[in-house]
């Protein structure tokens, strides 16, 4: 049976129809994310493509770019 | 990097959304959103979250565009962020937001996030706008596909209005799934 829901992982063959149930479906599965966002601590803009479980509440990941990794 | 750490929302945070009856369960696009002003301050008021948002007629035109019926180099996405303070709520048949704020910090932005995972049917935009004047009764959203006022509206959201002083933040986060 094909994947139904609104929210949909192909790669874990997983769908859910709220956000919250996708959240968490996010925390306990490794994905890769792309795309760009704010550095969390200067505000720059940072590109990204990260692979991990997203335990922070969020879909994306929160980001460092490298002058402030380096601090 | 790790995202491990981070636990930025506030789950005791009141909530307050209603369900529009203009939602279209057949759109191709679905989405979420979440509002938050002054995220992760003292006086931190959630507007709504995880509000069905409304796909307009012309943004799944737009879509099916992208996808079918261009012949020639496709378009910018959907990701330039906008807010209004006017009251006649969300409309499929919608192609401006209605009144939309053009000065004082809330005018329309491109998300400053962008993500989408791979092998998964969703993306995330957010940018948080920051006052610099007062805006009363802030109340709808959209996304277009520019930067300037114009283009092409995608979707619409209504959320509980809301006054900003200077300096105030707004949190908006569009989940969307396509597929």
């Amino acid at each position: 049976m094909g994947l139904d829901k609104t929210f949909k992982d192909y790669a874990n063959d997983f769908s859910c129809d709220t956000l919250d149930q996708w959240i968490e479906h996010l925390a306990t599965v490794e994905l890769t994310y792309t795309g760009n966002s704010a550095c969390v601590t200067c505000g720059d803009s940072v590109e990204f493509n990260w692979t991990g479980k997203l335990k922070n509440g969020l879909t994306y990941p929160q980001v460092l770019c490298e002058v402030c990794k380096l601090q | 990097m790790s995202c491990d750490d981070h636990t930025a929302q506030n789950d005791s945070a009141s909530v307050e959304a209603t369900f529009g009856s203009a939602i279209k369960d057949n759109a191709v696009v679905k989405g979420f959103v979440t509002i938050i002003k002054n995220e992760g301050k003292e006086d931190e008021q959630v507007l709504c979250r995880n509000k069905p948002n409304l796909l307009t007629n012309n943004g799944r035109d737009y879509a099916i565009a992208q996808f079918y019926t261009n012949t020639t180099s496709g378009g910018v996405g959907m990701n330039f962020i906008a807010l209004t303070s006017d009251s006649t709520g969300a409309d499929a048949t919608d192609t401006t937001l209605p009144s939309e704020i053009t000065t004082n910090g809330l005018e329309r932005a491109l998300a400053t996030t962008i993500s989408h995972s791979a092998d998964t049917n969703s993306t995330t935009l957010n940018k948080i706008f920051t006052a610099s004047g007062t805006h009363t009764a802030v109340q709808m959203s959209g996304t277009f596909n520019q930067l300037a006022v114009g283009g092409t509206i995608a979707h619409e959201a209504v959320f509980t209005p809301v006054t900003l002083a200077s300096s105030d933040t707004l949190s908006v986060t569009w989940t969307l799934t396509l597929g």
